[in-house]
């Protein structure tokens, strides 16, 4: 058994079976991490709200089960917590806007239901980037997310919390939502492992949306395993939802078990591996040595194209602020001075957009789609580096960042491919940067296959932030 | 924000554009926002530039995909 003093650094995999055997009280751990939270939080300010009783009310519930011989499976007791869009009955969910300060729902999302249902305990709410998108901004409900690797740069975003929180050993996993890589950012950034599904893979209802058609859920842990663990007990068809597809979920944790020997990696050079504007090399230079590792591991690494990829972040963006226009159009007609200084300026600009451009940026989607369908036609999987760079201070952030600094995550967001970020190593500065594997429609099997293996043999999970 | 050969928006069509579009900014916002969307329309501009092909938008998997 952990000392307590290291419950808190604990994986979803490492204490599943604890729990399971009652060598782990989820009381006691609930309680670790809520000592953890009141402790470290302050530098980091990765909660909005916490849930302390109920989240003990959840714990000792989960405990009675286990003793009685109800154990419900790996995320039995286990506390974790959740971007602030996603609905929780009962509790305050405000997307980090001054807009809806006090919204409280009055049912939970499908997801949330669904990690209630495996015996996950809700230890609170966290911060994220306003509404999803735009940046760090003090003009914010809540002030914005801190990295625990270093408190005066950015943990990424939009799900800004939950990578914070996740890397920092203040819960054991986090949902984020991922409409142009925010939750393969943050992973990067604070060094620890998300998934992007397929597109309707995970149902989103209840999340407040940004981009209807490229909004994806999903879960961000410190390991692989634990986001196949999470993944496992969100996934799958949901009827409130028409987006989700009713495909079988395969078992995630044994497809980890595989390895990649046999297996093709597909390298687009074009875009990913290329030195631009915004693009600090040393990222490339880490997926670089990520390809190394992956071919010693026994996988065939093969050159593949995807020709129009140089449209896919600006299809991405126009898709993205023409739909989150859509949603908070009257809004922003009325009260925009109570949206954050960043991102009103972004939702600002989709409203400036025209039918054409939206039209054009979706016959891109199409033709994009299907190129990457081509590529992993060849490949079993895509792998890029993550981020086009490690975290950037929160002090003088530009606001246009995230418009103008290549994007290695969008595309897939436009194409709907799953994707998973695991850490590639840390910059000269000591910030984590991250390796990026996309893979199949509704194959995030694979992808996380491949993940796993290049984290168990980088070991760059057995660093921790200095928090 | 606008690159060399890259075409560039006065604040005066900028103005039109958004009282058409009926968002009652003030001066200051204007030109806040008049970099960013110089930039945006820069990239959108090279979007209607592509040739593709007409077709349907809906972006659906089939679930027998791999066969």
């Amino acid at each position: 058994m952990a000392l307590s003093s290291e419950l808190h650094y604990l994986t979803i995999g490492e204490a599943a079976p604890l729990i399971a055997s009652g060598e782990l009280s989820p009381v006691e751990l609930t309680r670790a991490y809520l000592a953890r939270i009141a402790a470290v939080d302050g530098q980091l300010d990765s909660f909005v709200t916490l849930t302390p009783d109920f989240a003990l009310s959840q714990a000792r519930q989960a405990e009675a089960e286990i003793r009685a011989g109800k154990y419900r499976g790996p995320l039995h007791g286990i506390p974790i917590a959740l971007k602030d869009l996603y609905d929780t009955a009962g509790i305050r969910t405000t997307a980090m806007s001054r807009v809806t300060p006090d919204r409280v729902p009055d049912e939970d999302a499908t997801t949330v239901a669904r990690l209630y249902k495996a015996g996950a305990v809700l230890l609170g709410k966290l911060a994220m980037h306003e509404f999803a998108l735009g940046g760090p901004d003090f003009t914010s409900l809540f002030p914005p997310a801190r990295n625990p690797w270093n408190t005066a740069h950015m943990p990424g975003g939009s799900s800004s919390g939950s990578g914070a929180a996740v890397a920092a050993g203040l819960c054991m996993g986090a949902l984020g939502s991922d409409t142009g890589g925010s939750i393969r950012g943050p992973a990067s950034m604070c060094g620890i492992a998300g998934i992007k599904p397929t597109f309707g893979r995970v149902s989103n209802f209840g999340v407040v949306p940004l981009s209807w058609s490229q909004d994806h859920c999903g879960p961000m842990t410190w390991t692989v395993e634990d986001c196949a663990i999470m993944l496992q007990a969100i996934a799958g068809y949901d009827p409130k939802d028409p987006t989700t597809a009713d495909v079988p979920v395969p078992d995630y944790l044994a497809a980890l078990r595989e390895g990649v020997r046999g297996l093709t990696v597909g390298v687009p050079r074009e875009y990913f591996y290329e030195e631009a504007p915004g693009v600090d090399v040393q990222v490339i230079q880490a997926a670089e040595r990520g390809l190394e590792t992956l071919s010693e591991l026994g996988a065939e690494i093969q050159d593949v194209e995807i020709p129009h990829i140089k449209y896919a972040q600006t299809a991405n963006q126009v898709i993205m602020m023409s739909e989150a226009y859509s949603f908070h159009e009257a809004n922003l007609r009325t009260r925009r001075h109570d949206y954050g200084n960043l991102v009103r300026n972004r939702f600002l600009l989709g409203g400036l957009l025209s039918a054409s451009d939206y039209n054009q940026a979706l016959r891109m989607r199409r033709v994009i789609k299907d190129e990457m369908a081509e590529a992993l036609h060849q490949a079993d999987v895509l792998v890029t580096p993550t981020y086009a760079s490690p975290a950037p201070q929160i002090e003088g952030y530009a606001g246009a960042t995230t418009l103008t600094q290549p994007s290695f995550t969008g595309p897939f967001n436009v194409s709907g491919l799953p994707a998973v970020s695991t850490p590639s190593g840390l910059s000269d500065a000591g910030l984590p940067m991250g390796l990026q594997i996309v893979g199949r429609p509704f194959d995030e099997a694979t992808a996380l296959r491949v993940a796993h293996a290049y984290e168990q043999a980088a070991g760059f999970i057995d660093r921790r932030p200095p928090v | 924000m606008a690159e060399t050969g890259e075409s560039t928006v006065s604040m005066e069509d900028f103005r039109a554009l958004v009282r058409i579009a009926g968002l009652p900014l003030d001066d200051s916002e204007l030109e806040e926002l008049l970099p960013l969307y110089q930039f945006l329309k820069n990239r959108v501009d090279m979007l209607h530039e592509a040739d593709l092909p007409l077709g349907g938008q809906a972006m659906t998997f089939p679930a027998d995909w791999s066969k």
